[in-house]
């Protein structure tokens, strides 16, 4: 006979064992070690080829930018120079009634392996965008406004940067990204037998060995050797490990030179003395990991569970949980070159239509804000005097009588003759399967069918999106919009040289007084015409509807009480290297 | 017999991954989006400028033709006759989208090729960074406009809008207005009375490509095992897949062995008991486990077992500081109790399923005649069981076993996403979702031939340890 109990026994002695191996260690915070969830593993820490959100920050603190915007005062904030530059006038020589930033160098600014950060360095990171066989076209686009570069040949760590003409970014243009060494990324010294103004010419024909040693450079580049082996910059921190899939590690430096700067800025001081950067994708397992004490902060939390966990009083006593406004802002992108929605009446009726407070809570759980147009609800410039449009249906109704658009067929909803042909009032919203771009979705869906509107939803890949978007290959698209400190530049979403297929400027909005005054505001120096012009901008914004602006979603983040947390309006919303203990 | 019989399930097994590879690699061509430009564009620019259109067409042809893109799909094309030859070297793929529409309305692939050709120069002349006139730009948009419109009588209307515009125009550059009226003479001509068909041109035109081509290249660097780069990270391909296949194996690995060891133990206890109060709450225990989604369970787990909730016993997720440790004992004992949450997921479903199949094998032995006959002859039902019933009843097992194989290698997707485990399910996904196809290719094509490589192996065992099926076939 089989013997009774064998298998109870066998599960127990499993259970057991298991239970045994498991015990967990308390976190041990006293060490300034960090944990930080990280949502999605970016594909590289290479700050001119990283395409993921999540890759900025960690660059950051190894790469460090040469001035970045203070998390808290959101002001340019000199870090490898010793102060901001002062434009200057050009009065001769070939840059004559041009602008001139002078930059020097921090004396102790110096790499992971003790050489001086110089203008050469510089120098190196603008040459490695322009390099042809680079795909930096993106970079390229951006520093195009910078004429020259000239490093004092008596002092390396000066750099005289020339723009001859002006720009509303030229501070972001000399200072804003990340600097690399270039005797560590150019080992081999190849960009230094190039000008960098050969690199720029378009119409230079390269040697054959120039071009070979182009492509030589341009392959070691963008290896996975500088992806994710050598990471190595000015910053506090550097690389320590990378797990694939797993985690990614920073120690602090030992012996750093920003530690001998007296005042440092925010984004030069560096508290936790190692953060290790976990990636797990699921939101529900991270949340388990922070509520078990595996993790010290996530941000990215969702919003209805970010309600119900800050309103549990156990777990209010073990964590924090912050809202830092985000600067970016969710709205419906519209088609205007769409033969309904180029009636501008016809998008306003469909705006509204919308129950915005409906959304907020229902979508963000009332984690959220409005806002009336493309510039943030934060920036001094925001237009207050606007007022965020709400359901009416009525008027929604009256805008669509107006438009000519009457049910004739009897199907419940109105169509008119466009083009010699009936068209009913029928749109896609054309979106990948995303939590919250459905829920607004189906939303807008529901209200908009109360005024007559017919609206599908279009599910697809997010690479058709992606190839829509691009190809204008749509009639309304939620989507999302990122700002960042620097003075808001409309030219790339709002100026008519943007509509084209592949353009980025997707609605097709664009009148010739708007780019008049989109061209001022690139080139005005005058702070009152630029007040100005930002109101104006966004009044015709408004009055247009060429989008629809729904909500600036607020951050969610949960953080262990064992650690003190600043916030910032700067995405993440959180800098790990001002995290500290608490009650310290 | 034997070695004939599987000499010729091999063959086949070949000319069935052969077609799998053909057409997983159609179906990735079929895919939306261009992956090029996906490549090009950032997520997250931090100063959204916008691109200079040449630049971009340059760098697009640079990575097409590192990706191979400007080669033709397979060894062979069979186009219709009014596509121009060279199609498949224009690049980007959006414009030989148009010039297929154009050549199909008109038949007149020749002059459609002129037309391109001087759009293309057109692109060169009105599109340099340094114009940035109102004229130079809107002439430059008119273009990309036109090289994006298979209508021709819409390319016709915008380059006339277009003229309009700029004929009072004082500041457009010199020679803007001979382009246009290049453009406009070269779609007048197609416009007008589109050529018919000459009777050898309703015939299909075919291209024959030898080994340059696509496919070739993917195939080709899959069975030689050449390094393929990773479109994502630069890395080679195929270290990607052995650093993830190592941990389904393990996952998988440990989840299987339990399954079997238990599903077994239980399977025989459940038919040997079969009937008992006992055996039918197992039963019911058993069929609540297979029916409950393995996601659910995970969550359930992590949720009472790991977050504290409940209970913290548990880690939540991932593989643990194992790399810190030193000694090997404690290294597997960080991974184990780390793999302990989601090997009993993934485990406890098919634990049902193996533990009924055994036990309905195992009732189907006690009711053969030798089990009857060693009863009479005295022995023990423990030796019955033990010595007879129990090899006999495993033959269904070890089916199983064969098609579980290629399960072992494939990763589960949602466990490994649930505990932040870095294996073949997430790899794969996160791979389709970037259109990574180097990665994706060999993942398929291995998980392809260790189905087909299993079955043939189930067969021989099967042969091997059945004498019946062997007599059956000779």
């Amino acid at each position: 006979m089989y013997r009774k109990g064998i298998i109870p026994h066998t599960i127990f002695c499993v259970l057991l064992t298991a239970g045994l191996f498991s015990c967990k260690n308390a976190a041990d915070i006293s060490s300034l070690a960090v944990t930080i969830r990280l949502p999605n593993e970016p594909e590289s820490l290479h700050p001119i080829f990283s395409k993921s959100a999540y890759a900025s920050p960690i660059e950051s603190l190894i790469l460090l930018p040469i001035a970045e915007y203070d998390p808290i005062s959101l002001t340019l904030t000199p870090l490898l120079i010793t102060k901001m530059p002062v434009s200057e006038m050009v009065t001769e020589g070939k840059h004559t009634n041009g602008k001139v930033f002078k930059l020097e160098f921090r004396p102790e600014a110096e790499w992971a392996d003790g050489k001086p950060v110089t203008g050469e360095d510089y120098l190196f990171t603008f040459k490695s965008i322009y390099n042809p066989y680079v795909n930096a076209d993106s970079w390229k686009n951006f520093t195009d406004f910078i004429s020259e570069i000239v490093i004092d040949p008596n002092d390396l760590k000066k750099v005289s940067v020339y723009f001859d003409s002006t720009y509303i970014l030229d501070f972001e243009a000399t200072t804003n990204w990340n600097l690399y060494p270039a005797h560590i990324y150019d080992p081999e010294n190849i960009m230094s037998k190039f000008t960098l103004e050969e690199l720029r010419a378009s119409d230079k024909v390269w040697t054959a060995e120039q071009d070979s040693l182009l492509k030589r450079f341009a392959t070691m580049y963008e290896s996975p050797a500088f992806f994710r082996e050598t990471v190595s910059g000015a910053g506090p921190y550097e690389l320590d490990e990378w797990m694939t899939g797993e985690y990614i590690r920073l120690k602090r430096k030992q012996n750093w030179w920003g530690d001998k700067i007296e005042n440092p800025p925010s984004l030069l001081q560096a508290y936790p003395t190692e953060i290790t950067y976990r990636i797990i994708l699921d939101a529900a397992a991270a949340e388990a990991a922070l509520k078990a004490g595996e993790i010290d902060l996530m941000a990215e939390v969702p919003a209805s569970s970010f309600k119900t966990l800050s309103a549990d009083p156990d777990w209010k006593d073990k964590l924090q949980f912050v809202t830092p406004p985000l600067m970016v802002v969710n709205y419906l992108e519209l088609n205007n070159r769409d033969s309904i929605l180029a009636d501008p009446r016809i998008r306003k009726a469909l705006a509204y239509t919308l129950d915005y407070d409906g959304i907020l809570n229902n979508v963000m759980a009332g984690l959220a804000k409005r806002t009336v147009g493309p510039i943030h609800p934060d920036r001094s410039y925001y237009d207050k005097e606007l007022s965020p449009l709400h359901q009416d249906l009525n008027k929604s109704l009256a805008l669509i009588k107006e438009a000519g658009w009457e049910d004739t067929n009897g199907n419940g909803t109105p169509d008119k003759i466009i083009a010699g042909k009936r068209e009913e009032l029928r749109l896609s919203i054309k979106l990948s399967n995303k939590a919250e771009g459905l829920a607004i979705a189906n939303i807008v869906k529901e209200n908009a069918a109360k005024a007559g509107f017919d609206i599908q939803l279009d599910l697809v890949d997010p690479g058709q999106v992606q190839q829509d978007l691009r190809q204008h290959n749509f009639q309304v698209m939620p989507l999302r919009m990122a700002f960042f400190p620097s003075p808001d530049d409309p030219f790339t979403l709002w100026h008519s040289s943007n509509d084209s297929p592949g353009g980025s400027n997707r609605s097709g909005f664009h009148t010739p007084e708007l780019d008049q005054l989109i061209v001022n505001l690139r080139t005005s120096t005058d702070a009152q015409e630029r007040a100005a012009g930002y109101k104006k901008f966004q009044e015709i914004i408004y009055a247009e509807q060429p989008v629809i602006f729904l909500y600036v979603p607020l951050e969610r983040i949960i953080a262990s009480k064992k650690i003190q947390l600043q916030t910032s309006s700067r995405r993440p919303g959180y800098f790990e290297n001002l995290l500290k203990p608490a009650g310290s | 017999m034997m070695i004939r019989s599987l000499l010729r399930r091999c063959l086949n097994a070949l000319a069935l991954l052969g077609v799998i590879s053909i057409i997983a690699f159609y179906l990735s061509k079929l895919v939306p989006g261009d992956e090029v430009l996906d490549y090009l564009s950032l997520d997250d620019s931090k100063y959204a400028a916008s691109v200079d259109p040449l630049e971009q067409r340059k760098a697009y042809a640079r990575v097409a033709k590192k990706r191979g893109l400007d080669l033709p799909l397979f060894y062979l094309s069979v186009l219709p006759s009014s596509y121009p030859d060279s199609l498949f070297l224009i690049l980007p793929v959006s414009d030989r989208h148009t010039l297929k529409k154009w050549a199909r309305s008109t038949n007149k692939k020749e002059a459609v090729m002129d037309l391109y050709r001087d759009l293309q120069s057109g692109l060169r002349h009105a599109c340099p960074k340094a114009d940035t006139s109102d004229a130079a730009n809107q002439l430059c948009q008119t273009i990309r406009e036109l090289m994006n419109t298979p209508d021709l009588f819409s390319a016709h209307h915008k380059i006339l809008r277009t003229y309009h515009l700029l004929s009072k125009d004082s500041t457009a550059p010199s020679g803007t207005m001979a382009i246009l009226d290049k453009f406009n003479h070269h779609i007048e001509q197609l416009i007008r009375s589109p050529q018919k068909l000459k009777a050898m041109e309703w015939l299909p035109s075919f291209y024959w490509h030898g080994s340059h081509n696509q496919y070739h290249q993917w195939m080709a660097g899959f069975i030689t095992f050449r390094p393929l780069t990773s479109l994502i990270d630069g890395r080679n391909a195929w270290s990607k897949i052995f650093d993830a296949l190592k941990w389904t194996l393990l996952l998988n690995g440990l989840a299987f062995i339990l399954a079997i060891i238990l599903g077994v133990l239980i399977g025989l206890w459940s038919g040997t008991y079969d009937g008992l109060k006992k055996e039918s709450v197992i039963n019911i225990i058993l069929f609540t486990l297979f029916a409950l989604p393995s996601f659910w369970l995970a969550t359930l787990f992590i949720y009472f077992l790991s977050s504290g909730e409940w209970l913290s016993i548990f880690p939540a997720g991932g593989l643990g500081p194992y790399h810190g440790e030193a000694n090997f004992f404690k290294k597997w004992a960080v991974l184990l109790t780390h793999l302990t949450l989601p090997v009993l997921c993934l485990s406890l479903g098919s634990l049902a399923y193996i533990s009924r199949q055994m036990k309905q094998s195992v009732i189907n032995q006690f009711h053969q005649p030798y089990v009857l006959s060693l009863r009479t002859l005295g022995v023990s039902e423990k030796t019955i069981l033990r010595k007879h019933i129990f090899k006999n009843a495993l033959f269904p097992v070890i089916t199983m076993i064969g098609g579980a194989l290629p399960v072992l290698l494939s990763g589960s997707l949602i466990i490994e996403v649930i505990f932040s485990i870095p294996g073949m399910g997430r790899l794969m996904y996160t791979s389709l979702v970037a259109h990574d196809w180097p990665v994706v290719f060999p993942i398929l094509m291995f998980g392809a031939a260790i189905t087909v490589l299993s079955y043939i192996l189930t067969d021989i065992v099967y042969k091997w340890a059945d004498p019946r099926v062997k007599s059956m076939e000779t």
